[in-house]
């Protein structure tokens, strides 16, 4: 949320959306270990075939940077494009595109621009670029951008959500061995709180209800146990 | 019925309290998915089979059993959104249990209190609807849902046609990825009756 605020993202009368909702969850999650980043970025992505074991160490990143478009005839913003977030790592370069709700929001036409751009100013850097469309989408399936054969992989909120609370409970596991993982299970809390504000639930689905000891057919001996006096 | 065999009767009943518990928590949480993904807020909700779970006052001993199980048959209402010049209202109503519909012979209010009137359990279904109106002032009534709401008829339609209704099998939302399967096929079925993109890919 920080930065969100510092970007002049966050209107705190106008509420919450897609700008808070994205500093909420990355303002935190780049505060975790290099290993724990991918980790959880990694296996929000449902289509994650083609994503690398690892990007290596986490240098830097900007959110909401803005670059400049004025010399490009090939993108379609004619002074600048701000992707939401530019992430330096020590072997790839991330994009992240964030949308507010898990429908059809995204923009296929705002990520050729991004990557358009991206190319245009780190082309000649030795590091391939990895795309991610955060949320705004309905399909998981990891698309062809298009341009240059980059790949958009996706992420809906939701499974970050899972993917989150399932690596907290994991580091939560082992606490007496590894004190130091309290500190990485409040990172991690605190993102939640985040999702959570902005509407996006730990939910139980029906499919983790048990069977109980009532079977069906023992429900219409309910008029059995009513004695006539 | 002896005391053991009470006992074994009072054991299901804590049994099917508790599954009620599990279940009904389960069915907040899919309709709150629902909302945030068909982009509507949740406004208010009501029971269609009974009256309210009563809360202080008198006579209350006196009313149905059923008036304390709410969600056997609940209309959760969410507002209204606004595509290009249409406004468009939805409610999910979760049926929990076809029974009494798939049962009944007549409309009398007394045989909802009679489960001898029920279908049997094995051959009921638990539904979730969904109801939307078009253009109106969401009046929805009682009229529209003492049409035939047994586990045979999926599909309503006002005689206005500004109201539609659709039911599914509960059992076909039991997760987030079933879900948005379900949630995209009503999107489609909502443009073709409706002529009403519930959810739209920017271009």
């Amino acid at each position: 949320m920080l930065n969100a605020i510092l970007e002049n993202k966050f209107n705190l009368v106008k509420g919450l959306k897609e700008d808070s909702l994205t500093s909420s969850v990355f303002d935190y999650l780049f505060m975790l270990p290099d290993n724990i980043i991918w980790h959880i970025m990694k296996n929000s992505c449902v289509d994650n075939k083609n994503l690398p074991e690892n990007v290596g160490e986490f240098i830097d990143c900007s959110f909401w940077p803005k670059w400049d478009t004025k010399s490009l005839k090939l993108v379609t913003n004619s002074r600048f494009i701000e992707p939401d977030l530019f992430v330096e790592f020590e072997n790839y370069f991330v994009i992240i595109e964030s949308k507010r709700y898990d429908k059809d929001q995204q923009d296929v036409n705002q990520w050729k621009n991004q990557i358009k751009t991206f190319s245009h100013i780190y082309g000649e850097e030795n590091k391939e670029l990895i795309y991610f469309a955060v949320g705004g989408i309905w399909s998981s399936k990891t698309e062809n951008s298009g341009i240059e054969d980059k790949l958009i992989h996706k992420i809906k909120w939701q499974n970050l959500l899972d993917i989150i609370i399932k690596t907290k409970n994991r580091l939560t596991k082992n606490i007496d061995i590894l004190p130091v993982n309290r500190s990485y299970v409040r990172i991690l809390e605190t993102i939640l709180k985040g999702l959570e504000i902005h509407g996006y639930n730990n939910f139980l689905w029906l499919n983790s209800l048990k069977r109980n000891q009532i079977e069906m057919k023992e429900g219409n001996k309910i008029k059995e146990w009513i004695t006539k006096i | 019925m002896d005391n053991k065999d009470l006992d074994k009767v009072l054991g299901d009943v804590r049994i099917a309290y508790r599954l009620l518990y599990e279940y009904q928590k389960r069915v907040l949480d899919l309709v709150s998915y629902l909302g945030n993904n068909l982009g509507f807020s949740y406004e208010q909700g009501c029971p269609r089979f009974s009256s309210t779970v009563p809360r202080k006052g008198k006579r209350v001993l006196s009313r149905w059993s059923w008036d304390w199980l709410n969600m056997y048959f609940y209309e959760f209402h969410f507002g209204t959104q606004e595509k290009n010049n249409d406004k468009i209202t939805m409610s999910v109503i979760i049926q929990s249990d076809t029974g009494y519909y798939d049962g009944k012979t007549s409309n009398s209010q007394e045989d909802r209190l009679n489960l001898d009137n029920f279908k049997p359990v094995e051959l009921s279904n638990s539904r979730i609807i969904f109801i939307f109106e078009l253009n109106g002032n969401w009046t929805i009534d009682d009229s529209f849902l003492k049409k035939d709401i047994s586990n045979n008829v999926r599909e309503w339609i006002s005689e206005s046609k500004e109201f539609y209704g659709v039911a599914y099998n509960l059992s076909e939302f039991y997760n987030n990825v079933a879900i948005d399967e379900k949630v995209e096929e009503l999107n489609i079925l909502i443009k073709k009756k409706l002529n009403i993109t519930l959810i739209e890919r920017e271009l």
